[in-house]
């Protein structure tokens, strides 16, 4: 239900899109892409029971995700790579839809995942799991020339990263009593295109 | 929603239309329930037109003439008062006046319909007028509040962020600092200290090795074997990591081990240990 109402607004805002089921039996996720070439740059929205239609922590990563669609189709589009976002819905394991997709079609493909899970919530910080030692010393090379604040972490117990063996770029809002129960009205567009930048930063000095 | 009220709200005019023709005895039967079926259609097919600014009073002229033509011939004066309805829809002050200027015509209609000297409809319907009004009012007042505590609360939010990344960072300093007093005192046991230290940092590795009682004690990823306490003891410690981070307090060696290439707990670490 939910998917389909997002393929919708998709469409709505989007005419160019073509949307494909990750999976047509069940119907657990969705899928398009934006760009040409072999490599691939996943950008991935986790949905579960959670997820709200009137509640920030739905609305939120769902308008990043606009704005970046917005960027690649109307700004610059990616060169020497292909965007792909990938959008799943699952009650029991939010992320198993995401692990089915990877290896279906071979881990080697992708460069980078992008989870925006937790994206512009507020107190964001960078989580640094599983990342290798060039790729983070460039990270933190960007952060500092354009002068982003914000703050990095490792979670303990539970990683995207660990559980994919991926490189993932992932953001947590880490203390915050109240990313559950946000209003949709606090939504800010400030805090949307900070998110943005600092991804766009990334794939831009990062993966070349 | 509220579309569906709306449909609703014209299907009962147009039922209530055909109920008083059919029931009372009048003569043209057919081409009005045919009217009002029509009617209904017509609604249906030109709902789109509400969503626009000027055509939606197309609409609601359609309403009212047809209601007033309907009263006009069917002598039926209680069909006016479905003009609260249609009132209920004004959003600003510019609706209540094209609204009201297209009820007034019907009003008095059918107080010529319902016989000159009937005064006090009159008196009836300005004061469910003025209901409306005053509701509509009301209403706008606390659209104007809610809106104010929204952007209270947001700015409430931010600071409430700012505040609890603070407070985090803050109650880690306090654990941290108290830790490594009483470990001074000796007034804690290394194990629980250990466990203390590695939930308040973002460390791969926490070790603390007792000089007197040559006892060792580890959370995390790096195991304290032999060669690490031999090194240890000669203050040359070679660990597969980035960072490792020894201090000497006292009867106590203090360790701990990063692994990744970006010091996370850099201002902790500077301003505690």
């Amino acid at each position: 239900m939910i998917l389909d109402k997002i393929k919708k607004e998709l469409k709505n805002r989007f005419n160019s899109l073509e949307i494909f089921y990750g999976d047509p039996e069940e119907k657990r996720s969705i899928f398009f892409d934006i760009g040409y070439g072999e490599r691939v740059v996943l950008f991935f929205l986790p949905l579960d029971t959670n997820s709200k239609k009137e509640l920030l922590i739905y609305r939120m990563p769902l308008e990043v995700l606009f704005e970046s669609i917005r960027r690649f189709i109307e700004v610059k589009p990616p060169v020497g790579y292909r965007i792909r976002f990938f959008i799943s819905y699952d009650d029991k394991d939010k992320y198993h839809p995401l692990l089915d997709h990877v290896e279906k079609f071979g881990k080697n493909k992708f460069l980078l995942v992008v989870n925006l899970e937790e994206a512009g919530l507020g107190n964001e910080k960078l989580i640094i799991n599983n990342l290798p030692e060039e790729f983070l010393l460039k990270i933190d090379r960007v952060l500092k020339e354009n002068l982003f604040v914000i703050k990095k972490s490792r979670l303990k117990e539970w990683a995207l990263a660990d559980y994919l063996q991926m490189k993932v770029v992932e953001f947590r809002s880490l203390p915050n009593k109240f990313k559950n129960s946000v209003n949709a009205d606090f939504y800010d567009g400030k805090r949307r295109d900070f998110i943005v930048m600092i991804i766009f930063a990334i794939l831009k000095r990062v993966l070349k | 929603m509220k579309d569906l009220f709306q449909i609703v709200i014209r299907s009962l005019i147009s039922l209530s239309v055909i109920t008083t023709v059919l029931f009372y005895n009048f003569d043209f039967k057919v081409p009005f329930v045919i009217l009002s079926t029509f009617y209904l259609i017509q609604y249906i097919v030109l709902s789109p037109f509400l969503k626009e600014k000027i055509l939606k009073y197309v609409v609601y002229l359609i309403d009212y003439l047809f209601l007033g033509y309907v009263v006009y011939i069917t002598d039926n004066v209680y069909l006016s008062l479905f003009f609260i309805p249609f009132m209920m829809n004004a959003k600003n002050k510019f609706d209540v006046l094209v609204l009201s200027s297209f009820t007034i015509p019907i009003l008095l209609l059918t107080v010529y319909k319902s016989g000159v000297f009937e005064f006090t409809i009159i008196y009836v319907l300005t004061g469910l007028i003025l209901s409306i009004l005053e509701f509509f009012k009301s209403k706008n007042q606390l659209e104007k509040k809610y809106n104010k505590v929204v952007e209270l609360s947001k700015d409430l939010y931010k600071d409430n962020l700012l505040i609890q990344d603070k407070m985090d960072f803050y109650s880690r300093f306090y654990n941290i600092t108290n830790v490594i007093k009483r470990i001074r005192e000796r007034k804690i046991e290394p194990k629980d200290a250990v466990k203390i230290l590695y939930d308040n940092l973002n460390a791969d590795g926490v070790i603390v090795y007792d000089r007197e009682s040559d006892r060792c004690y580890y959370e995390g990823n790096f195991n304290c074997n032999e060669e690490l306490i031999e090194a240890l003891k000669n203050r040359k410690v070679n660990l597969d990591a980035k960072y490792v981070v020894i201090r000497d307090l006292g009867h106590i060696y203090l360790v701990i081990v990063y692994r990744e290439y970006i010091l996370v707990d850099q201002e902790l670490l500077e301003a505690t240990v």
